[in-house]
């Protein structure tokens, strides 16, 4: 079937598009039964291949699966119960998963299984407490580990409900909540251990786990999870989509015109290229043409995707800064992505050493730096650090530019 | 013919009106049926529309749901359900799927197997834990889905609004977790405005849908849709002010255009106000729907109608800041109001719907001199382009007049005679009714004659009602006096400005019995003269209020009665109403149709040859030669002009002398334009010379016309003291008191002495544009004045010019344009900045020429000398 544009929901089947090397990887990762911490930047495409995969083994029948999504949990308590619920269709571990909740689905009687996902969800949230929810979890971990087949659970967005736990609704950490953060994530390593071969963890998130647990010393609870970065396509990838797109909708993509979108792009990010696609497709639309010139690439790029609109599209690569960070270092890290955005998207080593010195400890400007790093805003250069998206880095401009004095430039006021 | 428009409603269309009429938004439409047409894995797309009040949301949106039950693959797949345009009881997430099993329970085919939705329905409603409710009423729909086989479209208008309302703050996420893991559910939802919802990242619907904005219709888009919805065609300049008044909403330019039906793009401009007036159902709901606080933000504002920060607003409606701002920031989710320029600390607001902001000023100022009508008037004269006047119509409609009106001293005597006769008659008492009726009639109509003369309207129209009801209905029957009496009355009640009266009136005559076999030819000849005058009154009265296809009718009507008369004066009359017709579709822009009935009278009476008909064919020839000239056809036109001159030839000069006169100037202008210069200044000479031997009242008036034309010729042939003498020439010798030619004469001036003696250009401009406020429409002749005075002047001088005249307000358009220019960032109206930016455009092409020659004539040097 023709590839189809993919829009800003999870794909799998026909509408997934490629990372065959991903799929294989991961699959050898779940055979092997190591638990996995897939990272990426949003919009790369994790849950799509995560789906994909299960999709793909769901097929095979090897392997049960499940796939939990706690960007709406609050707590342990919400993401025990979206487990549960999510592992209805593991028939041998859902039976043993009612008995446990017996008291919450007490008075349904055979209507239990006729239940929605999320009326099932309400049901056993109920039947939970903040003491017990440990106990209800071991439960269902270990009647999926005794299910006739191995299962894999996936679960997206984790670090989010990790920096819900730590920080609250008021962004700040107290020394309670890093110990109720403390508490699921063992929890969640001692059951990744206890049921390994059996149980095999995905773990995945936008915003990466390592430095949310730096925060509060707590990387050692992430240590059972092996990593494994999802990265941008690569420019082959990228033209080899937009062709399949533009025979599918019946565009004269040239060459010429593929590779100055992946030009103005630089890193690759799936969305992203699949957004270029979509907004050239509909520029065209309106003029009722079909094989769009450089000019066309360069107008979409420009009133599109750094248009108001795209300018919407971008804004959670700020906004997750303040997840990723505490606020002095949220501060600092848009300062240090603006001066390299004023300056052809380096952030030179001069830079660094000149900021390192307006911010106390100097260690902060690092942690913000291997936030950056890590989460793949910056890469490092031979003189400093560039922006790895073209297209992050012209945002930033747009955004944050028109009254920024780059440090070099601000007398001796600040050091 | 239109496709139908319903109201303001598009719900009220059936599925066929809303296809066919269907006829913009249509990439977006297609933007979102491929994208629907995608959604066939485990996931879907879901989209949102997002577009101010009348933008075309909802119409989209029912357009997508026909398609759905038009397309047989979307069909089979998809089962629409179409939410209410307010869903107000929705708050919390239990709700909206109440909602729309509700919506599913009116709209969904009854299944012989399945559940009764109905008794479903009610049985929920009584579910008080509202995760329950959400998961009853979703099960239900999932099922009716899978039942169906197919996936349920939600079409969800004012999602914004919706969450706005929302009491649960985790219904976003809910919905979101639905959105993401159920396929059977596809969302299609619009929204006034963008909001948090969809634009926050830590926000539940971030990212999750796909957004088509929809942005004012551009010109293209308007003229299409103003065809679609008037069933006329305009052109890009007649569209482009109703494009920039209207904001390009689709429903308004609808309005509009349903308004306009009939009417010239000229007289539709001119009567906004008074058409608004008469529609204000559509502007009153809108308003009286907010509430108490936002109201007052909102006319503040649209008191206002430049772009105004919170506090300007604030201080208008006398409102603490704060509270204002919270106002505003509800009016801009209802997408009532839109955020523009200013800085992010100080964004400065403007009403979405422009032209309820218009109908609000013009309503609240009637006086003259308001920006708004300044603006109004401005763009009629802008964009229809009316140049130095030399039309026919005008003398056409001044002859039509004058052959109704009866002589008043004749009528005088004659009513002085028909008294004495009266009396001797009574005293003989053997007068009949008839003969009664024939003298009292003259007295009558002598009596109203005069007192028409005298201005003494009211008092000729009582002496027509005293005529009338001398007699009893039957005593007069057949007889031609009752329907003299009512063509007069008639007439009278239009120059009363009575037009609806006259038109009953002239109704009534034409209702009166014919006269019978036992009346005299006399009886016959005079009956059919009264109704060729009613009908004439009665075409005339339509016209001026607007009802121009009935007047074109009754033009049609007056030839279908008296074409074939063996009767000269009654083939006269339907030549006239032909004529006439000629100049009501000449008026309705309708030039095509204009020029097959100057054919058709051409032929029907071209070769009659009577001294008077020739006169009428004059007139015809003359109407399609401007017609021909307009259709840029001016080799036609001319041959056209000079057969009407042939037909003058024998005509009565002291009636036709005019329209000579304006044939003659016409001609030249033609010449001019086909590059024929210096058969043109003949021309123009020729003209001259006939307007000094007429005896015409207008002579001295049409000399200075010609003079101008002349001038303006010399002018374009850079024959600057030429064209500076003819100017001066006219201003001299030309008739005073009138400013339109003294205007012209100034501007022509100007015009010659900018690049020679720009002071004494200066000096000329300044007088020009203290008497432009008297002129309506404004000549093009300024405009272009004004363009090369800010080539030749530079804009800074020009800006100060305007600024210090008396035409300030009325030129802002220009003013702003300048301002631009020169790089300034004036704060005015997103109308007069739309028509400023058409301006700029003009002006930013001549100074760069000016700019290229002056490089060429002076190249900058290129060492050191």
């Amino acid at each position: 079937m023709a590839l189809r544009k993919a829009g800003s929901n999870w794909v799998d089947g026909d509408r997934f598009f490629d990372r065959e090397t991903e799929l294989e990887a991961l699959r050898e990762r779940v055979e092997d039964g190591t638990h996995t911490l897939l990272t990426a930047q949003r919009r790369m495409g994790k849950t799509s291949l995560i789906r994909e995969l299960l999709r793909r083994l769901d097929e095979e029948g090897t392997f049960e699966t499940v796939f939990v999504d706690l960007e709406a949990a609050n707590g342990p308590e919400d993401a025990v119960a979206e487990i549960a619920v999510q592992s209805k269709s593991v028939s041998g571990a859902w039976l043993a998963i009612k008995t446990a909740f017996a008291n919450s689905l007490r008075g349904l009687g055979e209507h239990v299984d006729e239940l929605s996902v999320s009326e099932a969800k309400i049901k056993l949230r109920a039947g939970m407490s903040p003491g017990d929810w440990r106990l209800k979890g071991d439960q269902i971990l270990q009647a999926l580990a005794k299910s006739d087949k191995p299962v894999v659970l996936a679960i997206d967005e984790l670090p989010i409900l990790v920096s819900r736990m730590l920080k609250g609704s008021d962004n700040r950490i107290t020394a309670e909540r890093a110990q109720a953060t403390e508490e699921f994530l063992s929890w969640l390593r001692k059951n990744g251990q206890a049921h390994t071969g059996r149980v095999c963890l995905v773990l995945s998130g936008s915003v990466g786990l390592h430095p949310v647990l730096h925060q509060v010393g707590l990387t050692a609870q992430a240590n059972i999870y092996a990593p494994f970065d999802l990265l941008p396509w690569n420019q082959e990838t990228a033209t080899d989509c937009l062709a399949e797109l533009a025979e599918t909708y019946n565009l004269d993509l040239s060459q010429e015109v593929r590779a100055e979108m992946c030009r103005r792009l630089r890193s690759l990010v799936p969305h992203h290229v699949q957004q270029f696609f979509d907004h050239l497709h509909e520029h065209l639309r309106r003029q009722d043409r079909h094989a769009p010139l450089l000019e066309d690439v360069a107008h979409v790029y420009k009133q599109q995707l750094l248009g108001v609109r795209g300018q919407t599209d971008l804004d959670h690569y700020e906004s997750r800064l303040k997840v990723a960070l505490d606020p002095e270092g949220y501060k600092a890290a848009l300062e240090l992505l603006t001066e390299a955005a004023t300056n052809d998207g380096l952030l030179s080593d001069e830079a660094v050493v000149r900021y390192s010195h307006g911010y106390e400890p100097t260690a902060s400007i690092q942690n913000v730096l291997h936030v950056l790093e890590h989460d793949g805003y910056l890469e490092r250069s031979d003189d400093g650090y560039r922006f790895v998206s073209a297209l992050l880095e012209d945002w930033w401009q747009a955004r944050h530019g028109r009254y920024f004095v780059p440090i070099a430039e601000r007398g001796s006021a600040r050091g | 013919m239109a496709a139908a428009t319903r109201k303001f409603n598009p719900g009220f269309l059936s599925e066929h009106e809303l296809v066919a009429s269907f006829c913009v938004r249509t990439h977006e439409f297609e933007s979102i049926v491929e994208t629907l047409r995608g959604c066939t894995g485990n996931s879907n797309q879901h989209q949102i529309v997002i577009g101010p009040r009348g933008s075309g949301k909802t119409t989209l949106l029912l357009r997508v749901a026909a398609e759905i039950g038009r397309d047989a693959e979307l069909s089979r797949r998809f089962f629409p359900i179409r939410f209410a345009e307010e869903s107000y009881e929705v708050s919390t997430a239990g709700e909206f799927w109440l909602e729309c099993l509700c919506q599913l329970a009116e709209q969904a085919p009854l299944e012989e197997d399945g559940p009764d939705l109905r008794r479903t329905l009610e049985e929920f409603r009584t579910i008080k834990d509202d995760p329950t409710l959400a998961d009853r009423c979703l099960g239900t729909l999932l099922d009716f889905s899978n039942r169906q086989g197919r996936r349920l479209v939600l079409l969800v208008e004012n999602l914004n609004m919706m969450f706005r309302d929302m009491v649960d703050a985790d219904a976003g996420w809910r919905l979101r977790y639905t959105l993401q893991t159920e396929s059977r559910v596809v969302l299609l939802a619009s929204a006034t405005s963008r909001f948090d919802e969809i634009d926050n990242p830590d926000s539940a619907l971030y990212e999750l849908l796909r957004v088509h904005s929809l942005a004012p219709l551009d010109t293209d888009e308007c003229m299409t849709l103003w065809e679609a919805a008037s069933g006329e065609s305009a052109s890009r300049e007649e569209v482009r002010p109703l494009e920039i008044l209207t904001g390009g909403s689709p429903r308004l330019l609808a309005i509009v255009a349903r308004l306009g039906a009939g009417r010239s793009l000229g007289d539709l401009l001119d009567h906004l106000l008074d058409l608004i007036d008469d529609h204000t159902e559509y502007f009153r709901s809108h308003i009286e729907a907010l509430p108490a606080q936002e109201r007052r933000v909102y006319l503040a504002l649209a008191e206002l109608w430049e772009p105004a920060t919170t506090k300007e607003i604030a201080g208008q409606a006398r409102l603490d800041t704060n509270k204002c701002s919270a106002q505003l920031k509800r009016l801009s989710d209802r997408g009532a109001v839109r955020v523009v320029g200013g800085t992010s600390r100080r964004k400065q607001f403007y009403l979405t719907e422009r032209l309820y902001n218009i109908y609000y000023l013009l309503r609240r100022h009637r006086g003259p001199g308001r920006p708004v009508r300044a603006l109004l008037r401005f763009m009629s004269s802008y964009y229809l382009g009316i140049e130095l006047v030399i039309a026919v119509s005008e003398f056409v409609k001044d002859t039509l007049k004058s052959r109704t009106e009866v002589n008043p001293l004749r009528a005088a005597v004659l009513e002085q005679l028909s008294d004495v006769a009266l009396a001797d008659f009574e005293e003989a008492g053997c007068a009949t009714p008839a003969e009664q009726a024939l003298l009292q009639f003259v007295t009558a109509s002598g009596r109203a004659a005069y007192c028409k003369r005298l201005n003494r309207l009211e008092e000729a129209l009582g002496a027509c009602d005293a005529m009338l009801a001398a007699f009893e209905p039957g005593d007069l029957r057949g007889e031609p006096w009752p329907a003299r009496t009512l063509s007069v009355k008639a007439d009278l009640l239009r120059s009363l400005g009575r037009q609806e009266e006259a038109i009953t009136v002239c109704n009534e005559a034409l209702g009166l019995p014919e006269p019978g076999e036992r009346h005299s030819a006399v009886a016959h000849d005079s009956f059919d003269a009264a109704i060729a005058d009613v009908l004439h009154t009665k075409a005339t009265s339509l016209c001026e209020v607007g009802r121009h296809e009935a007047a074109a009718d009754t033009y049609l009507e007056v030839e279908s009665r008296f074409g074939e008369s063996e009767k000269m004066s009654h083939r006269l009359d339907a030549a006239a109403a032909l004529v006439s017709r000629v100049m009501i579709l000449d008026d309705l822009g309708r030039n095509r149709e204009a020029l097959n009935q100057c054919d058709a009278v051409l032929d029907r009476f071209g070769l009659v040859g009577q001294a008077e008909m020739e006169e009428w064919m004059g007139y015809a020839l003359h109407l399609k030669g401007n017609l021909l000239d307009r259709s840029d056809r001016p080799k036609d036109a001319l041959a056209a002009l000079d057969e009407a001159l042939l037909r003058f030839e024998n005509s009565d000069l002291s009636r036709a002398g005019d329209a000579v006169l304006a044939a003659l100037a016409a001609r030249g202008s033609l010449l001019w334009k086909l590059g024929e210069e210096v058969a043109a200044r003949a021309a123009f000479s020729d003209a001259l010379e006939r307007a000094k031997g007429e005896q015409i009242d207008s002579a001295a008036d049409w000399r200075t016309r010609v003079q101008l034309l002349k001038g303006n010729l010399e002018l374009d042939c850079k024959e600057y003291e030429s064209a500076r003498q003819a100017a001066s020439e006219a201003l001299d010798h030309g008739p005073d008191g009138d400013p339109e030619l003294r205007i012209h004469a100034l501007l022509l001036r100007a015009r010659s002495a900018l690049s020679e003696t720009p002071a004494a250009a200066e000096n000329d401009l300044a007088a020009a544009l203290e008497l432009l406020p008297a002129l309506d429409p404004l000549p093009g002749e300024a405009f272009k004045a004004l363009a090369d005075a800010a080539v030749e002047l530079g804009p800074a001088s020009l800006f100060k010019l305007i600024e210090s005249s008396a035409s300030a307000e009325l030129l802002l358009p220009i003013q702003t344009a300048l301002q631009l220019e020169l790089g300034r960032e004036p704060r005015v109206s997103r109308e007069v900045e739309e028509v400023a930016k058409d301006i700029r455009k003009g002006l930013t092409a001549a100074l760069q020429e000016r700019a290229a020659l002056r490089e060429e004539t002076h190249p900058a040097s290129g060492g050191v000398s």
